[in-house]
């Protein structure tokens, strides 16, 4: 409550009478960081509702599994909060907006923690399929996407992440570039090695499909 | 456009027109329409998406249970971040090198200062004490009563 009060008078400004309430429209990426360069909680808390889906998202596919991918993303949020004062948005002295930041902080700590040695989590482990009803179905996708994330995560580093970025979470190629310090030619070829590999990698899959 | 820069756009950004480069969508799209090895390339491209696509996490927004728990997880360690902070900016912690070396160089001072001075305390103590030993085990001369 402490913080719409302060964000009313900062809109405000000195001698100057509130005519609208600003409260109503959603603030934007880069106000809820300047509110959070202050210590704002509520703010931070905002922001995390409105990227902890994706972001969870994008971890999970780098690391190939959900419990690695939602450490990575409560890591990267403690990251945006520690560092918060020391963002600009783009235009302010920043060259990046918020989500490429964001996105890029996710990558550093997911290419961080592949490199150390880990144990799997009981959570990915796969749980028993009831065989009744569409339990075959049930295995036979399971199988699928265990093959393909096996696939994926022998693909050397930034390849995996050229695919992830543009593929799965649909970036532009641009906007990916951005993520990984790229040109946009350098990603579409790290987009096209992968995709090789995968295709190769997955032959046994890509055939049982061509067939059905 | 090309059969070569369309088969090329299919390898890096699959099937999905969304995902090609907007500035090219148009032209590979009236390809696909127009040319038959065209129109192959895209099914092939379809086909290694269907595979790709069927990598399947769930999605944290589809339960909110969950997405409310890691919510509050990354919301209430904050909390406790913004009290270290607080004491860690106290202490100058989140200062730059530059901005700490000042504060580094002011708490070495005392520290040096203060070690000499309780030093130079103890050195005068333990000379006071050597001196009240020599005071209790020297003879003491008194003059010889009645004389």
């Amino acid at each position: 409550m402490q913080s719409n009060a302060a964000f009313k008078r900062a809109l405000r400004g000195p001698g100057h009478k509130l005519t609208r309430l600003p409260v109503a429209e959603p603030r934007s990426d880069e106000a809820l960081m300047a509110a959070i360069a202050t210590g704002d909680q509520v703010a931070f808390a905002r922001l995390v509702e409105r990227h902890l889906a994706r972001t969870v998202g994008l971890a999970t596919r780098l690391m190939g599994s959900r419990a690695d991918g939602e450490e990575v993303a409560q890591e990267a949020f403690a990251r945006v909060w520690s560092h918060a004062a020391r963002w600009r948005p783009l235009g302010g002295g920043g060259n990046a907006r918020f989500t490429t930041w964001l996105y890029r902080i996710v990558l550093n700590l997911a290419i961080d923690r592949k490199r150390r040695p880990t144990h799997a989590a009981m959570e990915d482990v796969d749980e028993p399929v009831d065989e009744a009803d569409d339990g075959f179905v049930q295995i036979h996708r399971r199988q699928v996407s265990s093959a393909v994330t096996e696939a994926m995560m022998k693909l050397p580093e930034r390849q995996r992440v050229a695919l992830a970025l543009c593929f799965f979470e649909g970036m532009s190629n641009i906007e990916a570039g951005k993520i990984m310090s790229l040109s946009v030619g350098a990603v579409e070829s790290l987009l096209v090695r992968a995709r090789r590999s995968l295709r190769q990698g997955l032959a046994g899959v890509y055939e049982e499909l061509s067939e059905g | 456009m090309k059969l070569g820069r369309l088969s090329a756009i299919l390898e890096a950004y699959g099937a999905d027109p969304e995902r090609w480069p907007a500035d090219e969508r148009e032209a590979a799209l009236a390809l696909t329409r127009s040319s038959v090895p065209a129109a192959r390339a895209l099914a092939e491209a379809r086909m290694l998406d269907a595979v790709l696509l069927g990598q399947s996490f769930p999605d944290i927004a589809d339960e909110p249970e969950r997405f409310t728990v890691l919510h509050s997880a990354i919301v209430s360690a904050t909390r406790h971040r913004a009290a270290v902070t607080w004491f860690g900016r106290w202490f100058g912690f989140d200062l730059t090198p530059s901005q700490l070396w000042p504060s580094i160089a002011g708490l070495a001072l005392a520290s040096v200062l203060g070690f000499a001075v309780g030093l130079g305390g103890l050195l005068k103590s333990e000379v006071d004490h050597e001196t009240d030993e020599i005071a209790v085990l020297s003879p003491i001369e008194l003059p010889a009563i009645g004389q």
